[in-house]
């Protein structure tokens, strides 16, 4: 249930119980890298936005540059 | 932590699942051959790593409220420095508002390498370090593993955007070598040091030098409990791989829960879905993302993960300690139908019953 998580996860005393580290893995990434994540996000969206091309084919104007 | 809350806490976590723990193992190839390696890896590596675009095509299918902060994708192997494109992935990774990490030996971790990994948004690494010079070289099958493995360490505890710890398999080669480790990682200001010991799969199955004898392993509890109560800048942890009785709170910092397939998935290298990558793939996958929508599988399938009924029988049906130690770590099931390899509860109360 997920009031229950939201009460053990927002008490100081019981926040620890959701760091885990799975046995051959690496500690958990902290959050505060989510400014650098925004800026990424907004990076790829904005490369994934439709931009119109001008060509010769007028079936092949509109081009999706990938990710 | 009181037992009962924390009985609640584990059955509520099951209940909800949350994925918040990913691994990929994006490649088997590796420059080492370690004595202990579950995944039988090899130096060209038997299957092709995974192309990065399979493996997103796979993340997008998680949607984005379920991506909670924190959510951590661990990329390992084989050895993932290998992988050119690993900054892209990462770059990938981090524009879907995922973190990512590495678990690595070492050896391709340059300055130049820290640094294009950390601009490319790693948030995490781990590296392997099991033993002084000649224990590590021994089991890493490579002359110049440690000199590689301490030159990351070094590096990396100079970083200081990196949450990073090094990881060591305690066998009985480098049993008497713990307090001399110790004193080398914490005189590197390496943050934590994570001790874990071999499970009897891939190539450390039959050798002799790798399972501690049940007094060596009391005695590691007691090493990391003493250095634990001992306080001082590197924290030491065991690793998840068993409930451990008295020794619970002693040296980890919450009790023993295995969250293989509660919080924690895998895409392996062939395209299975799985908990994490060193448990029996063969007997516990649950799909593909050849064949099969990733976000689907994690909320639909999963069961024997979450419903532990199925190993209540041999030696656990009866076991007291149960309700604690539900079966241990995932990754000591092996076979089929599965089997438990080893109890850390049975060696550490038969250790205490011949004392």
């Amino acid at each position: 249930m997920k009031w229950f998580r939201k009460i053990l996860r927002g008490a100081s005393a019981t926040a620890v119980l959701f760091l885990f580290q799975a046995c051959y893995g690496t500690p958990p990434v902290p959050y505060e890298n989510d400014a650098e994540a925004e800026a990424a996000l907004e990076l790829a969206e904005e490369l994934t936005t439709e931009e119109t091309v001008e060509t010769e084919d007028e079936s092949a104007a509109v081009q999706t540059l990938p990710e | 932590m009181n037992p009962l809350l924390f009985r609640l806490f584990r059955n509520n976590e099951v209940r909800v699942h949350e994925l918040n723990y990913l691994f990929w193992e994006c490649t088997t190839r590796c420059n080492l051959a370690c004595r202990h390696c579950g995944s039988d890896c090899s130096v060209l590596g038997r299957k092709q790593d995974m192309p990065l675009a399979d493996f997103l095509s796979a993340i997008d299918t998680i949607p984005k409220d379920h991506r909670p902060p924190g959510f951590t994708v661990v990329l390992t192997g084989g050895e993932p420095l290998l992988r050119p494109d690993l900054a892209e992935a990462g770059r990938a990774l981090r524009a879907r508002n995922l973190g990512w990490s590495i678990v690595s030996n070492g050896w391709f971790y340059t300055e130049e390498k820290q640094r294009e990994l950390l601009d490319a948004g790693l948030g995490a690494l781990t590296v392997s370090l099991d033993g002084l010079e000649a224990s590590h070289d021994w089991m890493r099958g490579r002359p110049g593993s440690f000199a590689h493995a301490l030159k990351a360490i070094t590096l990396a505890a100079r970083a200081r955007r990196l949450n990073f710890d090094v990881v060591t398999c305690v066998n009985r080669r480098n049993f008497g070598e713990l307090e001399e480790i110790h004193r080398l990682l914490e005189g590197l200001g390496v943050p934590q040091w994570r001790i874990f010991t071999v499970i009897p799969i891939g190539r450390a199955a039959d050798d002799p030098d790798m399972a501690l004898s049940d007094g060596q392993f009391t005695a590691l509890m007691d090493f990391i409990a003493a250095k634990r109560a001992a306080g001082g800048p590197m924290k030491v942890t065991f690793s998840c791989e068993g409930y451990l009785g008295r020794y619970e709170e002693k040296v980890r910092d919450v009790r023993f829960f295995c969250h293989a397939g509660v919080n924690i998935a895998s895409i392996l290298i062939d395209g299975r879905i799985c908990a994490c990558p060193n448990i029996d793939r063969d007997a516990f996958s649950q799909g593909s993302i050849y064949r099969d929508n990733f976000w689907e599988v994690w909320n639909t399938r999963f069961r024997p993960f979450r419903d532990l009924r199925w190993m209540r029988d041999g030696a656990c049906a009866g076991c007291p300690a149960w309700r604690d130690c539900h079966g241990g770590g995932f990754h000591n099931w092996h076979g089929t139908p599965p089997s438990r390899l080893q109890c850390h509860w049975h060696r550490l109360s038969a250790n205490t019953r011949r004392k």
